[in-house]
């Protein structure tokens, strides 16, 4: 390929013609609905279906997966009429599959049959499923003590699936929970629990409709969760504001085309997703708050010097908070020099966004991975609710925090118990349920896990779902550790490198897909239940045939483990498995804030769990809303950096043909980057100073001082928007170089946001 | 013809012995009267989510024989169907 082939012209915004070529044809006939018919057959739909692809709210029962070009990838993914058989296990050798990519693998197809690996052979081979499930609970039992054994959780898992396997493992004796959300949001829920009592956010999709401005702060929409686009496109129309604070100018953060506005298609016009964008640096949002909240208090001064009134909130600050006047000494003895250097942006550009909020009766915070992945992302989210309730922005409409998740369902499986520190109620509930004591000590999450492999004290690895060995940081050095285990056993749809890495029994469990039909033994069509970032908790039925006759679901693959690990003297696994109402009676005796949860279910969007903080209700030790009393960090990341003009800070993020570890396709068409992912996005003068241009080859070197070497090699230079110093590229790819000790404070999530990084020409 | 349709979708669910759901019922009505026949026009037609509708199409193709799946768009997962003889034969006996 020419040096500069990989890039070309960007879409000109989110979504529109580009996003309705990958969906599909959009519906341009002039046949009007059958208002009738519609109005009967709205009244007796059948269960809904959860898009598998992102955790935004849906207003609809059913789904609008089809008018998301990410959703209808991740269905099409799934569909695929490709498939992984025992045959092409048979054709190749796992060190061969190891030189595959992850797109080679998983575009194999879908996984047919279960496996057994064979080290004589080097191959996969069909085991039925009893033998697979005796010998994983023979090995199992094998081990000398339970927390020898790491149970990882995807949040493609269901509730139903997540609560019979947080059941299965407590009952094996262990709270070895690593799962994904440790590696994404876990910041928030550390930073929430600690302000409000709750590790969720407090919004519903309905409050969009109200707030007067939205600020939207290290967060992708346009890729990572499409839908949102048409709710902050709607708040821009109605003329809310919204402000974007990103290190790279994204294109759906800009404008979005609809693809259900035919009119607008065809006219190629679009609307604004943002009024307000600004770019700070990797690793200063906190100071971005903390300057906005100096602004506030400076303003209340004023006004009440002047005699108008207070811009604060005192009720809500008297009655509903804690900690008000250390935050306030806090606050006002931050200088504003360090938030001018850490933030990246100027004191008059913060007093701009600071003027939004003040002048904005209802205002939602959103935030994602570009505030969660940094050492300081607990004390930034804290920084950020702090900042939220000077105004009383909780617990009335249309004002409030939203964290938004990526995985669909990685929320609910927290709540239904997929927690290495579970809180005490679950286990005491549990304990009821089951007659039976539950572990108390608190388990591994994923970077505790990753240390247990390396230093040999983890001895089998169960992943249901997911890929663990791509998604971790320091990929390389899990790879060995995988390879050491007693047992992995791995529950999929389709190959990736997680299983090309056998320890001395290693196992691939096929199972359905969420969009697949799920029948029991007597036929009975089943529904899995999700909850997304607002807490709606939605039906999920399946809408294909399986991809073969022998796949199981989730929930029979864990019952089937269980049964053959801990027996059914305490929990009748077989019962469960064949009916997942069953299930969800079971989560609402010991969780009873599902209620009658099968028939709120199936009712039109499900329901809403109960939300403490946004109800105004604080489960915290101080029984307030507590105000943060954290500094902002010594130095960012960018900071120490800056020091040396060769040493920057990488984020590593996702293109937009992609999804997590699964890359649907080569192109990054919004950011202009087309058949290539092994790049690196940086400033054009920082191309320049390293001496090279742009389409240049590097390696990427890590600056960890730990003694291991961590180089992502031969990266293509792409110059871009993006401030100096700081430089992105995509993850699964850029993993090698994020060391799994570098973490955040008190969440322990990898921070892949501010990973410290030099360049080594390659020669043209 | 709104009315004959619903009709038609009424007459189907009470006399139809594979117990069809109501969509399932509009699916064939629609493919029936010519009004669609492939399951993202059906959808906006009918106003519900194209999944319920791919769900549908599925059950009445491998289940019930009712359609027969010509073609799948892979990009919008858009089915594309006509009546078999059976479904044609059901239809008559309503209509």
């Amino acid at each position: 390929m020419a040096k500069k082939d990989c890039t070309g012209k960007s879409s000109k915004a989110a979504g529109g013609w580009g996003a309705l070529k990958s969906v599909g044809r959009q519906l341009m006939g002039s046949g009007k609905p059958l208002s009738g018919a519609k109005t009967m057959l709205k009244a007796n739909q059948p269960d809904g279906f959860d898009c598998p692809g992102c955790a935004w709210g849906d207003p609809e029962h059913g789904s609008s997966f089809e008018f998301c070009e990410n959703g209808v990838k991740a269905v099409a993914w799934e569909a695929t009429k490709a498939r992984v058989t025992p045959e092409f296990f048979a054709r190749h050798t796992v060190t061969e599959l190891r030189s595959w990519t992850d797109y080679d693998l998983e575009h194999q197809g879908r996984l047919t049959h279960p496996v057994r690996y064979s080290p004589a052979t080097d191959k996969y081979e069909q085991v039925d499923w009893e033998t697979a499930f005796a010998e994983i609970g023979a090995a199992l039992n094998a081990l000398d003590d339970p927390n020898r054994a790491e149970f990882y959780t995807s949040g493609r898992a269901s509730n139903e699936a997540a609560f019979l396997y947080q059941m299965f493992v407590r009952l094996y004796g262990t709270n070895n929970f690593p799962d994904c959300s440790n590696m994404c949001h876990e910041a928030s829920g550390v930073a929430l629990t600690e302000a409000i009592g709750i590790g969720k956010g407090t919004v519903l999709l309905e409050d969009f409709e109200k707030a007067d401005a939205i600020f939207v702060v290290g967060q992708n929409p346009g890729t990572n969760h499409p839908r949102m686009l048409a709710d902050l496109r709607k708040a821009t129309l109605r003329g809310a504001r919204v402000v974007v604070f990103n290190t790279l100018k994204e294109k759906g953060l800009h404008r979005f085309a609809d693809p259900q506005n035919k009119l607008e298609m065809i006219r190629g016009r679009s609307e604004a997703t943002s009024t307000d964008y600004y770019r700070p640096r990797l690793g200063g949002d906190m100071a971005i708050f903390r300057g906005m909240a100096k602004i506030v208090f400076a303003a209340d001064d004023a006004s009440l010097a002047e005699g108008r009134p207070s811009v604060l909130d005192h009720d809500f600050i008297t009655e509903h908070a804690h900690g008000f006047d250390a935050y306030r000494a806090l606050v006002e003895s931050t200088s504003w020099e360090t938030i001018e250097e850490q933030s990246g942006l100027s004191r008059s550009q913060i007093e701009e966004a600071a003027e939004i909020y003040m002048s904005s009766d209802k205002v939602i915070t959103t935030w994602a991975m570009g505030v969660t992945q940094h050492k300081h992302s607990v004390q930034t989210i804290r920084e950020i609710a702090s900042f939220m309730f000077l105004r009383g922005n909780i617990g009335r409409p249309g004002a409030g925090l939203c964290p938004v998740r990526g995985h669909s369902n990685v929320q609910g499986d927290r709540t239904v118990g997929i927690n290495e520190k579970a809180p005490a109620s679950l286990l005491d509930a549990m304990e009821r349920e089951l007659g039976v004591p539950m572990p108390r000590d608190p388990g591994h999450n994923v970077l505790h896990a990753i240390g247990a492999m390396l230093n040999g004290q983890a001895k089998a690895f169960i992943g249901l779902g997911g890929n663990f060995a791509r998604a971790t940081p320091d990929s390389q050095l899990i790879a060995q550790a995988l390879g050491n285990l007693d047992l992995t056993v791995n529950v999929a749809t389709k190959l990736n490198h997680g299983h090309l890495l056998p320890g001395k029994a290693s196992y691939i469990l096929p199972c359905l897909g969420r969009t697949e039909i799920d029948r029991n033994s007597q036929g009975a069509r089943q529904i899995v239940t999700v909850e997304d970032s607002m807490s709606m908790v939605h039906g999920s039925g399946g809408i294909n045939l399986p991809a073969s006759k022998e796949l199981r679901s989730e929930v029979g693959i864990v019952a089937g483990i269980a049964k053959a690990t801990v027996g059914s003297d305490v929990v009748d696994w077989d019962l469960l498995a064949d009916d997942n109402d069953k299930i969800r009676d079971l989560i609402a005796r010991v969780l009873p804030a599902f209620g009658n949860y099968n028939e709120a279910v199936r009712k039109p969007r499900g329901f809403h769990l109960y939300n403490s903080a946004a109800a105004r209700d604080w489960k915290t030790p101080t029984g307030r809303a507590n105000f943060s009393d954290a500094d902002l960090p010594d130095q960012t990341e960018w900071q120490r950096a800056k020091s040396d003009d060769q040493t920057f800070v990488l984020q590593t993020f996702r293109s937009h043909d992609q999804y997590n570890t699964t890359v649907y396709g080569m192109d990054d068409r919004y950011r202009g980057v087309y058949g290539e992912r092994q790049v690196v996005f940086m400033h054009p003068k920082d191309v320049a100073l390293l001496g090279a241009e742009a389409g240049d080859r590097v390696d990427v070197i890590g600056c960890h001082d730990d003694g291991v070497d961590r180089v992502a090699e031969n990266f293509r230079l792409v110059p871009y928007d993006i401030p100096r110093g700081c430089v992105a590229g995509y993850y699964p790819e850029l993993n090698v170089l994020v060391p799994y000790q570098a973490f955040g404070d008190k969440s322990f999530t990898p921070a892949s946001k501010s990973v410290m990084v030099r360049f080594r020409l390659l020669e043209k | 013809m709104e009315d004959v349709m619903m009709k038609t979708v009424t007459n189907l669910m009470a006399k139809s012995p594979e117990h069809l759901s109501p969509i399932g019922a509009g699916v064939l009505v629609a493919a029936h009267f010519g009004v669609s026949s492939d399951s993202r026009s059906c959808a906006s037609k009918l106003g519900v989510a194209h999944a319920l509708v791919l769900r549908e199409c599925v059950m009445l193709a491998e289940e019930h024989q009712l359609i027969s799946l010509e073609n799948r768009e892979e990009r919008s997962q858009r089915l594309f169907y006509s009546l078999t003889a059976q479904g044609h034969d059901l239809l008559a006996k309503v209509h």
